[in-house]
């Protein structure tokens, strides 16, 4: 343990190292930048040696750094890599990356912001006491704050920094004081472990009201439905190395600070994590709903990743409410949960990572404009292609192993609400695939093709991407739920070892190989587009070929145009209840104004009933028939169109996912029945 | 102890010497500092507080326990700060005829002998010493005549409350027949009471409590920035810190003193997070935030008047509180003085986007900013976090909550300060009077610095020695 205290304190002081070296020479900015993230990367990489130590290890211990109390158990651990490999991928990305932003002049506060904002999060960690967690929790807002107002010239930047750094004040900072406040007064204790032993002496109603705060503080943080309002704001505007941190780093502190204060040191009653669970399960879908309709790729993934996050949150959640019920099959959940939070947060900021490529090359984030961008670096494009294939859930990606983990394991407990959570998840996956088939695929797409001003990507981005996509991809040819579930502290349940047999995904590894492999060998076979077979016939017209293509932007249209009313629907309820109705009750007679607000809601509603059935009698060519027979004609063609189809095309991708998820559904079955 | 008020009286002479022949700026920087850190020596070289410290004749003992140490350290700090600061700030005003660098010196010294002194009479004759120098430093830059106008309220707001006090103090002394500060007082009669009252009106005025406020406003914007932090900085913290010595003395609990700090904390509380809406000038906004801070500082106090097992616990909060604060605000307003000094503006829109002119004094301003807010990582966070946690463990949870809201609503003000400041377009073209010079900002980093660090060193220091 003395050698892991050491190490922490020698990444700390290299952390330090790096934001004096590249504040001194802020100056000269490129020599600053560099330093500066090549110290910082070796802290994040001696960091990860700290958590692979401590896991390994499986113990849990309390250590000392410089007088402030730190614990590490396997979940800090598994989190300290969330932390980490990230930060270790961000700081060697933003070695060559912060190129772009070199006419801002901020070389030394970059790096410094930089080491603050990960070495805040080290803390959240691993802090053992209130007023600890409280602080580095403070320093990461701030930091994050700090970072994402980086590039503060734009206005929309500065109004989401500000916008960002009010909301976290509002419902994370001060329900976090409030919680604690409440605690201390009642156990006059500050401690985790002395916190948890006197939360009996808490009175019921004070108890359910610091659970409450809590779990909205965390729930803020993680941009759980209806507290994600900030996410989709405040992530695209940051720079991508710091999108990818906050992304695929900072929300993942709130989840795990409802799993260590909510579950672990308050242990909050049931309802509340059914309330979470319902959150979750809404965020999952909405969240994809609302990334197909955006062109902003990083606006996309801030979307994806409220999704995402309510996919991890459904199963720490529904693990929680399994192990409260005494059912020990909520570990397996848990385990799953926390897999997949790992497993997002190396994809995540992976694909952010890829923006920032995109940014590089036309200094453009929308995905009309990045046509062909990732043809320019083939790492880029075996990142772009690991990071689609993870991020849908299809193997052999780690992003598969963690999907099907977190479906398998919900299907457990056989009962019917679980399922019912499963399915959803399972729908809400096809979704990803397809917003996530707009960031990627056109970058991909060999006809229209922007021009850039260089040609290849520089070696640290280079590096920083086949990382994080080559541990993507190793991962995903191991078993990692039996590693993680066996690290568990969980000696109650050791009665019951749930093992998850490599059957589980022999049979879609195998087509995943095969799709991957064909796509690879077609890349290397031709250069040409073999799809512009001739010119169309444009009765005359001289009319550019490119204007025939879909355009990415424009690829869902119909599916837009479907959730167009949903959307409409959702919005206009916030706004009768978080707008209008206060203002109406401030302003007019109580009674008469309410019923008259809910009778245009209700006049509303029917109007747009209306039009979603009109618009599903227009829309007849858009049926699911019709479809699986395009994919099998198409696939009878070549294997090769396919692919294509699953890139660009929103049928072929339905098709594809629909019968993808059969055969998945069917081999849990199936070995569901052997093993379990 | 000899040697250093060897060095100090040297100091003081070498600076009039200085000044009459020629230039009293190296001298006062350099013996000044030098005599800062010695007296800091002293302090810290002691093992244990607290500790009587007999001068070989005087009849008047030294006293230092963990509150006046940390006090001192504070001091000594913002003193050398504002020593090395003044070099070239003074440059701002051309040349005057008064001596800066002997009043600034009597003015930090003074406010030492506050801090070590224990018995009323001498505490009242630093006290004075200390109004003096303070009421000419700031009216350092007489030709204005807004600031001849803040330094007469100034010194006449100063005065009344130092006859309350003199008067106060002869009461007492005719009630307990004791001037010494360690004298305990065990049980109240309507003179102590009057007495009490009579001093903690005293401190109160020249604390800048609610609704005695009025003169700070005026006063601590009107001097140079350097006297500006250490009038913010260390002089109204005296306040508290009288009243904490006089509350320290009376064992029995004074609830009549509590609701009068409390009601008067919390009028500076909401009378400065009112005002801070509609301030246009920097250091007008700081010494607002001034007022605001003590109000926190005084909460401590108060609950020690009631609980008084907590009195030990309540002068430790108040110390911490007291450093961390002080270095924060010292940072702040220094940062007021290299905008005057490089750019001649104090104002919040003509310094509108200042990181577009200037990186370094956006950085200094916007660290400042979040220091006197107490957000982490700057430290003056866990002296606020103490006085709630204090307050709750009391049993007060309207208060704790109220100090709570307060804090996030200030929050909510001071970043959107920032955003505007900081982040935000200028409006006009800022124009460079002088360049930076390092004295002027190097102090201003090293505090900022500090203010990272300040209460681990405090915590380490009281877990040590006391």
């Amino acid at each position: 343990m003395m050698i892991l205290v050491n190490l922490i304190l020698m990444a700390l002081g290299i952390y330090a190292l790096s934001s004096i070296v590249s504040l001194a020479l802020t100056k000269n900015y490129r020599t600053s930048i560099r330093i500066g993230s090549i110290l910082s990367a070796i802290a994040s990489s001696m960091l990860i040696i700290v958590a692979l130590t401590s896991w390994a290890s499986r113990e849990s211990a309390l250590i000392r750094v410089v007088s402030i109390p730190l614990h590490i158990d396997t979940i800090s651990s598994i989190m300290l890599l969330v932390v980490s490999i990230p930060s270790l991928a961000s700081a060697i990305f933003s070695y060559s990356y912060m190129e772009i932003y070199e006419e801002t002049k901020r070389a030394g506060m970059f790096i410094t912001l930089l080491n603050m904002f990960v070495a805040s999060m080290v803390f959240v960690v691993l802090s053992w006491d209130i007023l600890t967690f409280l602080f580095s929790w403070e320093v990461m807002t701030l930091a994050s704050y700090l970072l994402i107002a980086w590039d503060y010239e734009k206005p929309e930047v500065r109004a989401a920094g500000i916008r960002y750094a009010i909301a976290m004040h509002l419902l994370s900072s001060i329900p976090l004081i409030l919680a604690i406040m409440l605690t201390y007064g009642y156990t006059h204790v500050l401690g985790f472990t002395q916190v948890k032993s006197s939360i009996h002496s808490i009175p019921t109603l004070i108890y359910i009201a610091i659970v409450i705060l809590i779990a909205i503080a965390f729930a803020t943080k993680a941009g759980l439905i209806p507290l994600h309002f900030w996410l989709p704001e405040a992530h695209p505007v940051a720079p991508s190395n710091i999108s990818a941190l906050l992304s695929g780093v900072m929300i993942k502190m709130g989840v795990y600070g409802l799993l260590r204060l909510l579950y672990y040191v308050y242990s909050a009653p049931t309802w509340l994590w059914c309330i979470i669970l319902a959150q979750a399960l809404s965020s999952a879908i909405w969240g994809s709903l609302c990334a197909i309709q955006e062109r902003n790729a990083k606006k996309i993934l801030a979307y994806s990743s409220i999704s995402h996050v309510g996919y991890m949150t459904t199963a720490i959640s529904s693990g929680i409410i399994l192990l409260q019920n005494g059912n020990p099959l909520g570990l397996p959940v848990l385990a799953a949960g926390v897999i997949y939070v790992f497993a997002h947060s190396l994809f995540k900021s992976l694909l952010f990572l890829i923006t920032g490529c995109y940014l590089y090359f036309v200094n453009s984030v929308d995905v009309d404009k990045i046509y062909g961008t990732a043809l320019n670096s083939k790492s880029l494009l075996f990142a772009a292609l690991i990071g689609l294939l993870s991020i849908s859930g299809l193997p052999p990606t780690l992003g598969y192993l963690s999907k099907v983990y977190v479906y398998g394991t919900l299907m457990l407990p056989n009962n019917l609400f679980f399922y019912i959570a499963s399915a959803l998840l399972m729908a809400a996956s096809p979704l990803s695939m397809m917003y996530v088939a707009k960031v990627i695929g056109p970058s991909m797409h060999l006809g229209k093709r922007y021009k850039s001003s260089c040609i290849e990507l520089p070696k640290s981005m280079r590096i920083s991407l086949l990382l994080l996509s080559s541990l993507l991809l190793a991962l995903g040819f191991v078993n990692v739920f039996n590693y993680v579930y066996g690290s568990l502290p969980a000696r109650a349940y050791e009665h019951l070892y749930v093992s998850i047999p490599p059957m589980i995904y022999a049979i879609p590894l195998v087509i995943g190989g095969s799709m991957l492999f064909a796509y690879l060998a077609s890349l290397a076979s031709s250069k040409r587009d073999v799809f512009v077979t001739g010119t169309p016939w444009t009765t005359g017209y001289t009319v550019a070929i490119d204007r025939h293509r879909v355009s990415a932007s424009r690829m869902y249209v119909d599916i837009e145009q479907g959730i167009k009313p949903l959307m409409d629907f959702a919005h206009e309820v916030y706004r009768c209840l978080v707008l209008r109705l206060p203002r109406a009750l401030l302003t007019s007679g109580i009674s008469s104004s309410i019923t008259s607000r809910f009778n245009s809601l209700g006049s509303w509603i029917q109007r747009k009933l209306l039009s979603v059935s009109n618009a599903y009698e227009s829309k007849k060519e858009f049926h699911v028939d019709e479809a699986a027979m395009s994919f099998i004609i198409g696939g009878i063609k070549t294997f090769r169109s396919m692919l294509r189809t699953l890139v660009v095309s929103p049928i072929g991708l339905f098709t594809i996912v629909i019968v993808l998820l059969a055969l998945l559904i069917i081999v849990m079955f199936i070995v569901g029945g052997i093993a379990w | 102890m000899i040697v250093t008020l060897t060095l100090c009286s040297i100091a003081l002479v070498a600076t009039i010497v200085g000044e009459a022949l020629r230039d009293a700026r190296i001298i006062g920087l350099s013996l000044g500092s030098l005599s800062l850190a010695l007296i800091a020596y002293t302090i810290l070289s002691v093992n244990h507080y607290p500790v009587m410290i007999k001068l070989y004749s005087v009849d008047a003992p030294l006293y230092v326990d963990n509150v006046s140490a940390l006090m001192i350290i504070n001091v000594v700090v913002l003193g050398i700060m504002a020593l090395t600061s003044s070099y070239r700030y003074i440059d701002v005003y051309g040349r005057r005829g008064i001596l800066y660098y002997t009043l600034l010196l009597i003015f930090v010294y003074s406010m030492i002998g506050v801090l070590l002194v224990d018995n009323w009479l001498t505490f009242l004759l630093f006290w004075e010493a200390m109004t003096i120098s303070s009421y000419m430093l700031i009216t350092y830059d007489y030709n204005d005549p807004r600031v001849r106008n803040a330094g007469t309220l100034y010194v006449l707001t100063c005065h009344a409350g130092a006859l309350l006090l003199t008067i106060g103090i002869a009461l007492l002394y005719a009630a307990t027949g004791s001037l010494s500060m360690l004298h305990a007082v065990q049980n109240l009669n309507p003179e102590i009471e009057l007495a009490i009252m009579l001093m903690f009106f005293g401190f109160a005025v020249k604390a800048g409590l609610a609704p005695i406020h009025f003169w700070l406003p005026y006063a601590h914007p009107a001097a140079p920035s350097p006297v500006s932090a250490l009038l913010s900085g260390a002089m109204v913290e005296l306040g508290a810190y009288g009243t904490y010595r006089l509350v320290e003395m009376i064992k029995v609990p004074i609830p009549f003193l509590a609701y009068t700090i409390g009601f008067m904390s919390f009028a500076s509380m909401v009378a400065a997070l009112i005002a801070y809406w509609s301030q246009s000038d920097l250091k007008r906004l700081f010494a607002w935030s001034t007022i605001d801070h003590v109000g926190w500082m005084f909460i401590p106090i108060a609950l020690a008047c009631v609980n008084r097992s907590w009195i030990n616990g309540a002068g430790i909060v108040l110390a911490l509180y007291v450093l961390n604060h002080g270095v924060a605000k010292a940072a702040a307003f220094l940062t007021t003085g290299y905008t005057l000094y490089s750019y001649g503006s104090r104002s919040i829109d003509e310094l509108r986007g200042l990181s577009r002119w200037d990186g370094l004094a956006a950085f200094l301003l916007g660290a400042s900013i979040f220091a006197i807010e107490g957000l982490p990582p700057f430290n003056l966070f866990f002296p606020k976090i103490f006085v709630i946690l204090a307050c709750i463990r009391m049993g007060l949870w309207y208060i704790a909550t109220f100090l709570a809201i307060l804090w996030c609503l200030s929050f909510v003000y001071y970043v959107m300060l920032f955003n505007k400041s900081c982040l935000e377009p200028p409006r006009a073209p800022l124009r460079m009077l002088r360049k930076p010079s390092a004295t002027i900002y190097i102090p201003i980093v090293l505090l900022i610095i500090f203010a990272v660090i300040s209460n681990f060193v405090a915590q380490w220091m009281i877990s040590v020695k006391g």
